[in-house]
């Protein structure tokens, strides 16, 4: 009986050695680390790679590079990038990240096949299609404020040439499936192309803010839109500011239109569509 | 004695079956770094990716920013390395001379009497 409890002490020794083992190879000499990936930066380092690529991408327009560096991310798809430009548009971040990531957003999702919406200017927008952009709860993506210059001669700066763009129409959208009155902006070549990544600014009396198109590329590469209220004026400016639409407020909507299934219903509140074309 | 022997033989094997599983099965991960800890690689694609923003907005002190990010003090030196290096293999001539481009303006920048900043 003694002599069986003798061999307690191996086990007693493998666990021991176990510990010290196991501790040794992750806290005294733990692997040759010979650096990260990008997957495994600080929230805050990540979203400014992520942004650097965008704005790279902005650059050189080179998308193969920009997708290969993307795939570091393994999270980001056409959505994401689409809701990181927006988030960058709401912390006044960088335009060129915003329009890097917009454009990116929709070549990638040009590349990727996905359920297509009808976007037309003379139909309402779908309801399905038209919600708000998607929180990714599991990317957890800090927009950095942009790094403030320190070092900013000015000798090296060069204003860039932006297109000029012309409105072709401006028109009342009375579709009560459209709950929330919207300014809805559509950029287009003069060969009818969505073009995404175009900024658009919106002021009104106290405040203002700014929208990238691209935003849901499955409407369109060329769309974006903005939440209005009642009884306030917009004035729209998009690119290089020189073209501007004014008195934008939210259209009344005669109940008659409203109406499916024959009935008639009270007066609500519509939308506008605006659309431009690049000169 | 032989109790000594066993634990002595126990702890041994334990040791070395956990150094190999610290090492192989499941090393030490990273997590949470900052871009000074990425592979070397990476910073060298993120110094491209910083030469070729600035090469369209020509902002050499976001550029530098940027940069410092990777914690190294003699930034112009890390820019010149990469263009070295990315020149000695081969990559693009437009990479390599965007690299030279901003290496080049941050060494003029640095060289300037402190008030002309």
């Amino acid at each position: 009986m003694r002599k069986h409890l003798e061999w307690i002490w191996l086990p007693v020794g493998l666990i021991l050695g176990l510990a010290l083992g196991v501790g040794y190879a992750w806290v005294l000499q733990p692997a040759d680390f010979r650096g990260a990936e990008p997957a495994s930066l600080q929230p805050v380092y990540r979203g400014e790679y992520i942004l650097l690529i965008a704005t790279a991408y902005q650059a050189n327009g080179n998308l193969d590079r920009a997708r290969t560096r993307l795939e570091l991310f393994p999270e980001l798809d056409p959505a994401v990038l689409s809701s990181l430009a927006q988030q960058v548009v709401a912390a006044r971040g960088s335009e060129d990240a915003a329009r890097g990531l917009a454009r990116l957003s929709v070549a990638l999702a040009e590349q990727t096949p996905m359920p297509s919406f009808a976007f037309t200017v003379t139909s309402g927008i779908p309801p399905t299609a038209r919600a708000t952009p998607t929180e990714n709860p599991t990317l957890a993506l800090t927009v950095p404020p942009m790094p403030t210059a320190t070092l900013k001669p000015t000798q090296f700066s060069t204003a860039t040439t932006l297109p000029g763009y012309v409105l072709v129409s401006r028109e009342q959208v009375c579709n009560p499936l459209i709950t929330q009155p919207l300014v809805q902006v559509l950029v287009r070549t003069p060969g009818g192309k969505g073009v995404a990544g175009v900024v658009i600014r919106i002021l009104w009396e106290g405040g203002g803010s700014t929208f990238v198109t691209g935003m849901k590329p499955e409407l369109s590469p060329g769309y974006a839109d903005y939440g209005i209220e009642p009884g306030k004026a917009y004035q729209i400016t998009i690119g290089d500011g020189l073209t501007v639409v004014r008195d934008v407020s939210v259209p009344t909507c005669p109940g008659a239109t409203a109406v499916a299934g024959g009935g008639t219903s009270a007066a609500f509140a519509g939308s506008w569509r605006l659309v431009f074309e690049m000169r | 004695m032989k109790r000594f022997v066993l634990l002595l033989a126990g702890t041994v094997i334990g040791v070395l079956a956990g150094a190999w599983y610290g090492w192989s099965v499941s090393p030490v991960t990273y997590n949470e770094i900052s871009p000074d800890q990425l592979r070397a690689e990476y910073q060298a694609d993120y110094v491209l990716m910083v030469a070729e923003t600035y090469a369209a907005d020509h902002d050499l002190g976001e550029a530098a920013v940027r940069l410092s990010r990777l914690g190294q003090a003699d930034l112009t030196g890390l820019v010149r390395r990469i263009a070295d290096a990315y020149q000695a293999a081969g990559f693009p001539e437009q990479d390599c001379t965007r690299l030279y481009d901003l290496a080049r303006d941050l060494e003029r920048f640095s060289t300037l009497p402190t008030a002309a900043r």
